[in-house]
């Protein structure tokens, strides 16, 4: 058996040549600047936005809040509207109350389309007082027959009234009560105190 | 082209588009970790609350990520949320509440103590600092006293759960145990109890009461002054706005009676002191605090840290919160020495 002649190159090792190299650094730099060039572009765009809404369109926000304003007006302490109902109902409306996303999409219709026949404006552009009577004729449901099915125009009042004072006097955690506003007008000592009472095991 | 070297073509394609999405997701999330927050997390609308406090507060000049972890990390947590803020984002879901959970809170809690060793130091002396276990593994007090959802009003408000999934029997007979025996050891009560970070206090302190209720701290001036009585009269209580947030918890019952339940708001010679005038902020030590107002003598002209009170001695009938003249006296004020 005879000795085998040893080649003097030694082997190729496997690895990645120059070329593949520059290539994947290439690639690399381009996916960060993309990277970094998106997200740039993307958080300036939002940069500033106001909350989105989930469910209410801009025209239906305003009809709303005009409505809303006519049930808590505000004075020297906020209204509905700067308390912040509009962000409870639209909230509640994809989650908790999502079973009146109807109620309100076609009320909302049925009461711009009542202030438009019988004001020719749309409700948001009415006068406060002219708001305000078309409000109670909301409640009366003394409305055009025509323009409200179902809902009726007093089931409409009394779910947007409900919603309000939901949105109004509860908790911020909610979406409403913006800065504790309706805690603060009514005085309340809140965070409120509720402390130990010792009471005797045998009480529970 | 040969089938092998379409194969080999697409498999070589398909590593290079892999590799320029990774590196477009680091390059996106270096954006978030090195950028200025003002143009980066304040971009969401859901943070530009967050982000306006945090830039007119003292701790300004850090940046979220000292505090919040940084956005490149491999936290998969982290990384899970920060894909599921941008999903509901772009698909215009409700958004969750973005809330610190309590691992966040004691994480926080580490950065705190790396700018201010002293002040921890202090809380970590002081019945502030107790553990899980040392509030809701007390068979003395759990004997006496059914625990309920709004123990964690004060001990453990940030934890992630209600009572049920802290202890497993809430009840008196036991026996007690905490079903996560990690969280035994864990400060129930962290800084974050007390501070708001992000805010910034007219006179340079950041006290605030976290309201777990609420999942929102309140500042000072917005907590409510609780009038108290004692024996039928009006307490004169401090007006020292830090007192509104100890009485939050060392609180009165629900008649507001001084001295029942926690509450330990001083009446008789000490009616209208503040906690603070006696009890350092963060250890809560009240040693040496007699000096501060007593001359060497009392008014009837005994060393008053030798009186015979519950500074001096825990075993003394005459709590120190509530102690009068008459108390050693015979309910009668003695004549000035």
């Amino acid at each position: 058996m005879g000795v085998q002649p040893q080649d003097p190159t030694p082997p190729a090792t496997p690895g990645v040549s120059r070329r593949t190299a520059i290539r994947m650094i290439a690639v690399g730099s381009a996916g960060v600047a993309a990277g970094v060039g998106l997200t740039a572009v993307v958080a300036r765009r939002d940069r500033g936005a106001a909350r989105p809404r989930f469910f209410f369109s801009p025209r239906e926000e305003a009809t709303l809040a005009a409505f809303c304003e006519q049930l808590i007006p505000g004075d020297d302490v906020p209204g509905a509207v700067e308390a912040g109902v509009i962000d409870f109902i639209d909230l509640q409306l994809v989650g908790p109350h999502s079973r009146f996303q109807g109620l309100y999409r076609a009320g909302i219709l049925s009461l711009q389309n009542t202030s438009l026949r019988l004001h020719g404006l749309p409700f948001e552009d009415l006068d406060g007082p002219v708001q305000t009577e078309l409000v109670s004729r909301v409640e009366k449901g003394s409305c055009p027959a025509d323009l409200w099915g179902d809902p009726s125009a007093s089931a409409f009042f009394g779910v947007v009234l409900d919603h309000t004072r939901q949105g109004f006097y509860g908790s911020p955690r909610h979406g409403g009560n913006r800065g504790y506003a309706s805690y603060r007008m009514m005085g309340l000592a809140y965070p409120n105190l509720i402390g130990q009472n010792r009471y005797p095991a045998e009480r529970g | 082209m040969s089938p092998m070297a379409r194969r080999r073509l697409l498999l070589v394609g398909g590593l290079y588009a892999a590799g320029f999405l990774v590196s477009a997701a680091v390059g996106s999330l270096g954006y978030f970790h090195f950028g200025s927050p003002g143009r980066t997390c304040a971009s969401c609308h859901e943070m530009t609350g967050a982000h306006a406090a945090w830039s007119g507060s003292v701790h300004s000049t850090l940046h979220c990520r000292e505090c919040h972890g940084g956005s490149l990390t491999l936290d998969a947590h982290a990384l899970g949320a920060h894909v599921n803020r941008l999903v509901r984002h772009f698909t215009r879901a409700p958004g969750e509440v973005i809330r610190l959970r309590e691992e966040d809170v004691l994480r926080i809690q580490q950065s705190c103590r790396r700018c201010h060793p002293d002040t921890y130091a202090k809380w970590a002396s002081s019945g502030h600092a107790s553990t899980y276990a040392r509030f809701f593994l007390d068979p003395a007090h759990n004997r006496a006293e059914r625990m309920a959802p709004d123990c964690l009003r004060c001990h453990g408000m940030f934890f992630d759960g209600n009572i049920e999934d802290l202890v497993s029997t809430p009840s008196t007979s036991g026996p007690w145990a905490l079903r996560d025996p990690a969280k035994a050891a864990e400060p129930a009560i962290p800084c974050t109890a007390c501070h708001q970070v992000h805010s910034a206090s007219p006179d340079g302190r950041l006290a605030h009461l976290y309201v777990r209720r609420e999942g929102a701290h309140f500042p000072l001036a917005e907590l409510p002054a609780v009038p108290l009585t004692s024996g039928g009269a009006q307490v004169r209580v401090s007006a020292d706005p830090r007192q509104r947030l100890c009485v939050q918890c060392h609180a009165p019952n629900a008649f507001r009676l001084a001295g029942t339940g926690d509450d330990r708001t001083p009446v008789g010679v000490h009616e209208g002191l503040s906690c603070l005038d006696c009890h350092s902020g963060h250890s809560g030590s009240a040693r040496a605090s007699c000096a501060a107002c007593h001359p060497a003598d009392s008014h009837c002209g005994v060393d008053v840290e030798r009186m015979d009170t519950s500074f001096h001695s825990k075993a003394s009938a005459h709590n120190i919160h509530s102690v009068s003249c008459g108390d050693c006296h015979g309910g009668v004020r003695p004549a000035r020495r």
